[in-house]
């Protein structure tokens, strides 16, 4: 018998992130998310990491439901766990293993209309052939890799930035200018963006590096916003 | 003295610490027609001697592919085996399904371990009767699997189950040692000489005479009948001395 009450899942994620990015450079992967989560438009939780490890040649960045995420990477402990138990002396899921499952998981929740509401980057390298691994996989289980991938509003600001500029010789340096680039646009446009990066390298040896988030630089104290706004609250909206 | 007290069925041990079914289970196997199985460092070479029931029906195929990347060789109850060939190909298309990428071969043996020790838990189940020779190539390079009806699994350079196995396992064991750097051919010669040292008294022909190869680069295919009649025919006699 078919359950004639309404379905009823969630419509929206609750606390989420914002975009995230991933770049390729000639000896590895750079990831970079800002620390904020949001909750209905206002800066919920400010210190938040938004990039995990998941085994020790990838790692996943998310955006979307904090929440989601929480479950789906006990899930990928789950699955790291069992390919260190099978204890047949190798380590056999490869980073486009774990993107390839995240993927089937995000469709299979789809098509019970009932989604995660995730956008992920996942990273890593081969640990056999030493190939760079970037992919994301979003809420509705569409997978693709690439030279850069973003979630989020990134999709819509930084595809201009990045097309064209993402090539075989980019250095680490020329990522993290990209990715600075970037960001900058995203917190000046983006509502839901913060201005605390935390940036994470894989390189072609597997060695991850999570990095200490970062403040952006960003100028707000132009004339406009000093003298031409509401005067009298100027005190209390600037700290200094 | 005790045997046939405590061999009715699965879940009863005997005073010497045996559960007999089980022992019989594997006395199925070696019943069976023989299959031996070596490998490289770069392939593995499955063979395997096949019967007919009777002059006018054809000789039952006992190596199947389950995969790209693995085939298997079978000695015993070919009914079990065809069903445990069939979990195993499952298994493979839902790893492709899921991760995109060939299933590691020592966790696909380690399902049928599993699955064959669950037979043998049960009151009123019996354990699997046939014996796999399982070999193929992955990520961790070749492998050589054998499941036992017990549930265990043991990795081999080179074995041989079945019928008169005896012969063709003292063969590989004497030169075994060759095998890790061997060429393809020559690891095939291998594989029929060792054939031919268990099967002195019976015809050999490609009718009755199976081969299958996997490898680095290479996906699981069989010999035709004219390779494998080549191969016989330039293959010297094997003697086996008693030592």
């Amino acid at each position: 018998m078919l359950d004639p009450t309404p379905k009823t899942a969630k419509d929206h994620p609750e606390i989420s992130g914002g975009s995230t990015i991933g770049i390729k450079y000639d000896k590895g992967v750079l990831l970079a998310a800002d620390t904020h989560l949001m909750y209905a438009g206002c800066y919920w939780y400010k210190d938040a990491q938004r990039i995990h490890k998941v085994a020790d040649n990838c790692v996943i960045a998310s955006s979307g439901d904090y929440a989601d995420l929480q479950m789906l990477l006990k899930k990928l402990k789950d699955k790291n766990d069992y390919d260190i138990i099978a204890e047949d002396g190798h380590q056999h899921y490869e980073p486009k293993d774990y993107c390839k499952w995240l993927a089937n998981v995000h469709f299979n929740k789809r098509m019970r209309v009932d989604p995660y509401y995730n956008s992920h980057i996942v990273a890593g390298v081969d640990s056999k052939s030493g190939d760079k691994f970037l992919g994301t996989v979003d809420v509705h289980g569409n997978n693709f890799e690439g030279n850069y991938v973003l979630t989020g509003i990134a999709n819509y600001f930084c595809n201009a930035i990045l097309d064209g500029n993402v090539t075989d010789d980019l250095t680490l340096e020329g990522a993290r200018e990209l990715m600075t680039k970037c960001f900058t646009v995203l917190y000046y446009k983006d509502k839901s963006q913060g201005d605390k990066i935390q940036y994470v390298t894989i390189d072609t040896d597997s060695n991850v590096n999570f990095e200490d988030p970062v403040t952006l630089e960003s100028k707000w104290d132009y004339h406009f916003t000093k003298h031409l706004t509401n005067d009298h609250t100027r005190d209390v909206r600037f700290k200094n | 003295m005790f045997r046939n007290q405590y061999d009715m069925d699965c879940v009863t041990w005997n005073p010497k610490g045996k559960i007999l079914q089980i022992e019989y289970a594997k006395e199925a196997v070696k019943q069976g027609m023989m299959s031996l199985g070596l490998k490289s460092n770069t392939h593995v070479v499955l063979v395997s001697l096949m019967r007919n029931p009777d002059e006018l029906s054809s000789h039952q195929e006992k190596i199947f592919e389950v995969d790209e990347h693995i085939g298997i060789a079978i000695a015993g109850l070919l009914a079990d085996a065809r069903n445990l060939c069939k979990y195993m190909r499952n298994e493979c298309l839902s790893y492709w399904y899921v991760h995109d990428s060939q299933h590691p071969i020592a966790r696909l043996v380690a399902k049928v371990g599993e699955k064959s020790q669950h037979k043998t838990c049960g009151d009123g189940k019996r354990p699997y009767g046939v014996g796999i020779l399982a070999g193929g190539y992955d990520s961790s390079g070749t492998h050589l699997f054998e499941t036992l009806p017990s549930g265990e699994y043991f990795e081999y350079y080179a074995m041989a189950i079945g019928s008169r196995s005896q012969s063709a396992k003292t063969y590989l064991e004497k030169n075994y040692e060759s095998f890790a750097e061997d060429s393809l051919e020559s690891l095939i010669k291998h594989g029929i000489s060792a054939l031919k040292a268990s099967s002195q008294e019976i015809d050999l022909s490609s009718e009755n005479v199976s081969v299958g190869i996997v490898g680095k680069d290479t996906p699981f295919y069989k010999l035709s009948s004219e390779e494998i009649t080549r191969h016989l025919s330039e293959g010297a006699d094997v003697e086996m001395q008693d030592d």
